[in-house]
Order: C-alpha cells, then sequence, then structure tokens
C-alpha cells in the first residue's frame, strides 16, 4: 500500500515537474529526494571538483525557502561540526553563469563557514559543496523558491 | 551609459578590536559595488558590460583566513561573513580585486588578549 502509493507519486511528480509550482508540491518522499538531490548536486559540481564522486552529507547549506526577490539571498554555508575544509563551493545552477563562488579556507579560519549573498535568476536547488582537508568530497542542496528573480527582463 | 569605476570603493566592515587568544571572531564586510553581470542592458539596448570584484581575500598576520573567487552570481555590494581564529596582535587586511584589475584594501588592528 505505502510502496504502491510512493510509485503512483513519483510517476505524478516526473510527468508534471515541469509545470508544477515547486511551493505547491509536498516535500518528496526521502529515497526519491535524496537520489534526485544527490543528481543534482553532482552536475553542478562537475566542473569545480573535476567529476570526482560526491557524497551527499557534512556539508551544511542554510538558504531561505522562500525568497521574495532574487537580487540578494542571503545564505550560510558550513560544514558539520566546525571542520575547515580544503575549499567550499556555491552554484546556482538555474542562473545564466551558475558557478557563484569559491571559498578557499587558510590556517587563520576559525570554522569552516561563511555567510554570503547571492543572486538568484529564479526558483531553483542551490548547491554547496566541499572539499574536506582529508580530500574526500561532500555536498549538500536547498531548494529556493524566488518569487522575483534577478534582472527577470533579462532572463524571462 | 554605463557607471564608470570608482577609484576608492566604499567598504563596511566589522569585527572586534579585541578578542581572546585561541579564540574565533566574526568578520563581518560589505564592499560597495554594483557587481554588473555583463547580461543587463542600457536604455539603449547596450549591454552593460561585466564589472564584478572576482577575487576577495582575508588575510591575518599574512597568513590566509580565506580566499574566495566570486562569480556573477555574487549579488550587488558583496557581503561576506567568517570566523577569524584569534592568535596573536597585528592586523587584518582585507582585499577585493575588480575586473578592471584594481585592487581595493582594507586593514584593522585586532588585539589579542
Amino acid at each position: 500500500m505505502a510502496a504502491a502509493d510512493g510509485i503512483a507519486r513519483r510517476d505524478v511528480l516526473a510527468g508534471a515537474a515541469a509545470l508544477t509550482a515547486a511551493a505547491l508540491v509536498p516535500p518528496p518522499a526521502l529515497a526519491q529526494g535524496a537520489a534526485q538531490a544527490a543528481n543534482v548536486a553532482a552536475s553542478a559540481l562537475r566542473q569545480a571538483f573535476g567529476g570526482r564522486p560526491v557524497q551527499l552529507g557534512k556539508v551544511k547549506l542554510a538558504v531561505p525557502v522562500l525568497a521574495e526577490n532574487g537580487n540578494s539571498v542571503q545564505m550560510t554555508v558550513g560544514i558539520e561540526g566546525g571542520a575547515v575544509p580544503k575549499r567550499i563551493v556555491l552554484v546556482a545552477p538555474g542562473n545564466p553563469y551558475p558557478a557563484a563562488a569559491e571559498i578557499r579556507f587558510g590556517p587563520r579560519a576559525a570554522r569552516g563557514e561563511a555567510t554570503l549573498r547571492l543572486r538568484l535568476a529564479r526558483s531553483q536547488t542551490v548547491v554547496a559543496g566541499a572539499e574536506l582537508a582529508d580530500g574526500s568530497l561532500w555536498a549538500a542542496t536547498a531548494e529556493v523558491t524566488v518569487t522575483s528573480g534577478a534582472c527577470a527582463e533579462t532572463f524571462e | 551609459m554605463t557607471e564608470t569605476a570608482p577609484v576608492t570603493m566604499k567598504m563596511l566592515v566589522k569585527m572586534p578590536a579585541e578578542a581572546n587568544k585561541g579564540e574565533a571572531f566574526e568578520l563581518r564586510a560589505i564592499a560597495m559595488h554594483p557587481m554588473e553581470n555583463g547580461l543587463r542592458r542600457d536604455m539603449d539596448g547596450k549591454v552593460i558590460p561585466r564589472k564584478i570584484l572576482n577575487r576577495f581575500v582575508c588575510r591575518y598576520n599574512g597568513e590566509t583566513v580565506i580566499d574566495c573567487d566570486w562569480g556573477t552570481a555574487v549579488a550587488a555590494n558583496p557581503y561576506m561573513a567568517f570566523q577569524v581564529k584569534a592568535v596573536d596582535s597585528g592586523t587584518v587586511e582585507l582585499e577585493w580585486t575588480d575586473d578592471d584589475g584594481s585592487v581595493h584594501r582594507h586593514s584593522a588592528a585586532i588585539k589579542v588578549v
């Protein structure tokens, strides 16, 4: 019963994904959501990490669920437990130029954490990837609904 | 008409004047810059050329705290907040590099007790 429901919902979601307003859809089933997030993260981080495999986890990405204005969306990205990574990469796949920022941490950084403000052209899944001190790659994603995108007149 | 680069850039930096040794302190910095992404058009329909701050570095007594590459997705008047490890009294230096090659600097003294 539960499985059947899951499949039905997956089909509906897949079919209607392009048309459905993201804000109206309840959070998808956990497994599916994670798989989707992993795909989004992998493709967004391909350039920055040279196609090396990236796992979901260890990275924290705090973004408002709803942003009224895409011109400036504040977000905090960090590593769980405050560990200092080699670098953190932020990607906004829905932007005309997705590579948003790369933060490399030096010996005087106290925590692997930073807050900054990005322009988001439209509602999208923002991806943060981190290369930890041991060289392992981790990522987190966060969905943001943007009511009025940055420079709406340019990117309809 | 496109805006020309100001020779000096305004910036707003907040950090404590004093910190305890071995502890972290927060540094918050805003640079006043339009971060023109090269996609907008002016009133005559001409593309406004890209002009952003593409790099931001913070050093503490010469050692790197963070070193960032910024893309066009960074919002106008870019803001950055991060944690610095208080090690020794000295100087915290911030450096923004513009697409046009100009470098804007700010430095502040920190006393570590």
